[in-house]
């Protein structure tokens, strides 16, 4: 018996440091870190309808796909785009470099017009096959910022048959209903291609034009409900000081459980540890996103986890007082521990599960994150602490240490 | 064994003074509200050169006719805070920031329209009324309905306390809050359950003379150490995170400490006496009630 409880402990111990050794890259890897821990912006827009007009499904995933044209020129590693009731959207870019600018870009409509004297629509920026960001070189002295356009077929013609009829009058370059262009028709295009140049102070942001000129015009115009971002350096921040003061509560809390319970402590303090990798890897599984909240609702299923630890030692030691054996002790005290456990866990899983169905975004990272620590932290006080109780009590009999 | 029970007017009177502080602390000063609920925009900067708050107000003022919040914090940012914002009136601020500061780093910028904080404060009341119902359904099964009384009137308790002292310290609510009020629901329940499930253990072995407040005090006895340790190892990590992790989460963390107070208090002393007082309540009415012949 004896031998048999040496290697389950021993075996036990080397796969927890194994996998332990092993996933710190994986998690590295893999956790997807919220806004509030990477950096990056979210915004929540909401179409507004066109005087009586209602947004309709089709609406919405002609602005999904706007977006999502908009939102790949960003290189965001995961963008999230998600329509929520039927005129919402919420988009989320984590890692972004300027977040701000970022949703800044998102938000304009950017519909492009060509209008003749009279005010009439000639030809728009639906009917752009291309739309590229240059200089114009042509004056060495005084190079511009320019938008070279290129319309697809209809549009060419329908940009050829105005030119022509407007030989020796203007045309203007309207977007967004401002007027940023003026120039006078000398002969008919007919090769589809025109130029914005000029008023665009630096490259990008004649490149950032040209980016929303290529992804399209917003279907319907839309508010800005909310928007949050938050900028590289305080994500960094945060994540670091978060994992630094994780790092110092749990020490105090493993020297406590040592202090205070002994060699059941150590055991305690074993099952944290493999708790803690498991939930890690539960998350990962799951694909939750970290969050600062996220943070909390793992040092919390961490306190639950060493809490019900401390209900199955304090029962343990009762049963020892009343003159049991330790083995019997044991038995008893964990049995009896396990329904106070299953209770308080499920009462609080209650509360977590509420938070998931009605909190947004982060909260609901944090009802996750909650959730899967009581599962996790119930499997390891079922499981794994009484494995490790029993095999212990083989090798060592001193109930002294024990707590008694 | 230690009259927890017996001294009970003592703590229901702690109690009341508490929740009555601080429901009038509600009522003359109400909360320290972030953008979450009253909507406007929370821009945070921090400049190359040394900036005068003052300086800061007046070009806020020339752009969007309001009168901004400005808190400076150390290393030389500034929380500008504002109602009622559009995003073209936020990036109106900013570029007048930066043409007349140079460079301007955004740490954090957050724009909130109205509805969000409306729907933010109803969801939070929903929620926290189903988590509330769904627990007294739950103890009633497991145990019985004075029970579910008594540990949800404590976790009534237990949020007003963190209400209260919200109020009066004026201390920052918003979203994180919320969550934090939800967070200690379904937390400082657990403390209860320990003690309430020692109490069911006890009754069962308990001979009829048996009085109910010395079973309640000894099991509070029996399970004080469990109380302990386990509030004790929360607070560990809760503190650290509230002096270590960064300003994001420090309200967060302050609420889940004053919780955590909250309900060890309320678990110890106050939820076996209502337990005592509503069992006895209730039977002196089953009592009192004449038997139908």
């Amino acid at each position: 018996m004896k031998g048999k409880s040496g290697i389950k402990i021993l075996l036990a111990l080397i796969v927890i440091a194994v996998a332990l050794v092993f996933s710190v890259n994986p998690i590295k890897d893999k956790t997807n870190l919220g806004l509030d821990l990477q950096g990056g912006a979210q915004v929540v827009l909401e179409a507004v309808p066109d005087g009586d007009e209602e947004i309709t499904s089709e609406d919405m995933s002609k602005l999904v796909e706007v977006m999502r044209n908009r939102v790949d020129e960003f290189g965001v590693a995961e963008p999230v785009i998600q329509v929520q009731g039927n005129n919402r959207l919420i988009i989320e870019l984590a890692g972004v470099e300027d977040p701000d600018a970022a949703i800044d870009l998102l938000g304009k409509t950017a519909r492009l017009e060509f209008v003749d004297l009279n005010g009439q629509v000639v030809v728009t920026g639906a009917e752009l096959k291309n739309a590229q960001a240059q200089i114009d070189n042509t004056q060495p002295e005084n190079r511009r910022n320019q938008i070279s356009l290129e319309f697809t077929t209809e549009g060419a013609k329908k940009f050829g048959d105005a030119t022509a009829r407007l030989v020796g009058q203007t045309i203007s370059i309207s977007l967004d209903g401002e007027i940023i262009q003026t120039a006078s028709v000398s002969e008919a295009i007919m090769n589809g291609q025109a130029s914005i140049s000029g008023g665009f102070a630096t490259f990008q942001d004649a490149a950032n034009l040209a980016a929303l000129l290529r992804g399209g015009s917003l279907p319907v115009n839309i508010e800005i409900l909310s928007k949050s971002t938050v900028g590289p350096s305080l994500g960094q921040d945060s994540l670091s000081k978060s994992i630094r003061a994780l790092i110092i509560g749990l020490g105090v809390l493993f020297i406590f459980m040592i202090a205070y319970y002994r060699l059941p402590g150590v055991i305690a303090d074993i099952s944290l540890v493999l708790h803690a990798l498991i939930l890690i890897w539960l998350m990962i599984l799951v694909n939750v996103t970290l969050t600062l909240p996220g943070i909390a609702g793992f040092v919390l299923s961490m306190g639950m986890a060493v809490d019900s630890n401390i209900i199955i030692y304090e029962r343990i030691k009762e049963e020892l007082k009343a003159g049991k054996s330790l083995r019997g002790s044991i038995e008893a005290g964990f049995k009896r521990a396990l329904t106070t456990i299953l209770d308080s866990n499920i009462t609080t899983l209650i509360a977590a599960i509420v938070l998931f169905i009605f909190g947004t975004g982060s909260i609901q990272g944090f009802a996750v994150t909650l959730s899967l620590g009581i599962i996790s932290s119930l499997f390891t006080a079922i499981v794994f602490t009484r494995m490790m109780l029993r095999s212990s009590a083989d090798l060592v009999s001193n109930t002294k240490l024990y707590g008694a | 064994m230690i009259g927890f029970t017996k001294k009970r007017k003592i703590w229901y009177i702690i109690s009341a003074v508490i929740i009555v502080l601080g429901l009038i602390s509600m009522a003359v000063r109400g909360f320290n509200l972030g953008i979450d609920f009253t909507g406007g925009s929370i821009i945070q900067v921090r400049f190359a050169q040394a900036v005068e708050v003052n300086e800061i107000r007046e070009i806020v003022e020339q752009q969007v006719a309001q009168s901004p919040s400005i808190q400076s914090t150390d290393d030389n940012s500034f929380n500008i805070r504002t109602s009622e914002m559009t995003e073209t009136g936020n990036q109106s601020i900013i570029q007048a920031l930066e043409a007349e500061f140079g460079e301007v780093e955004i740490i954090k910028s957050d724009l909130i329209g109205p509805v969000v904080g409306r729907e933010l404060l109803r969801n939070a009341q929903l929620a926290l009324g189903i988590a509330l119902i769904l627990m007294l359904v739950y103890i009633s099964i497991r145990f019985k309905l004075n029970y579910a009384l008594s540990a949800v009137l404590a976790l009534c308790h237990d949020v007003l306390v963190l209400l209260s002292v919200f109020s009066f310290f004026q201390f920052e609510v918003g979203g994180t809050f919320i969550a934090a009020v939800l967070t200690v629901v379904g937390y400082s329940i657990n403390n209860t359950i320990v003690v309430f499930d020692r109490v069911r253990e006890n009754m069962k072995k308990a001979k009829a003379k048996e009085d109910f407040s010395d079973v309640i005090d000894a099991s509070i006895s029996q399970t004080l150490a469990r109380s302990i340790n386990t509030v004790l190892a929360v607070l560990f990590v809760l503190f650290a995170l509230f002096l270590f992790g960064g300003e994001t989460t420090k309200v967060f963390a302050l609420a889940l400490i004053v919780g955590n107070f909250a309900g060890f208090y309320s678990s110890l002393l106050l939820a076996g006496s209502m337990l005592l007082d509503i069992t006895n309540f209730r039977n002196k009415s089953k009592k009192a009630r004449p038997a139908v012949s």
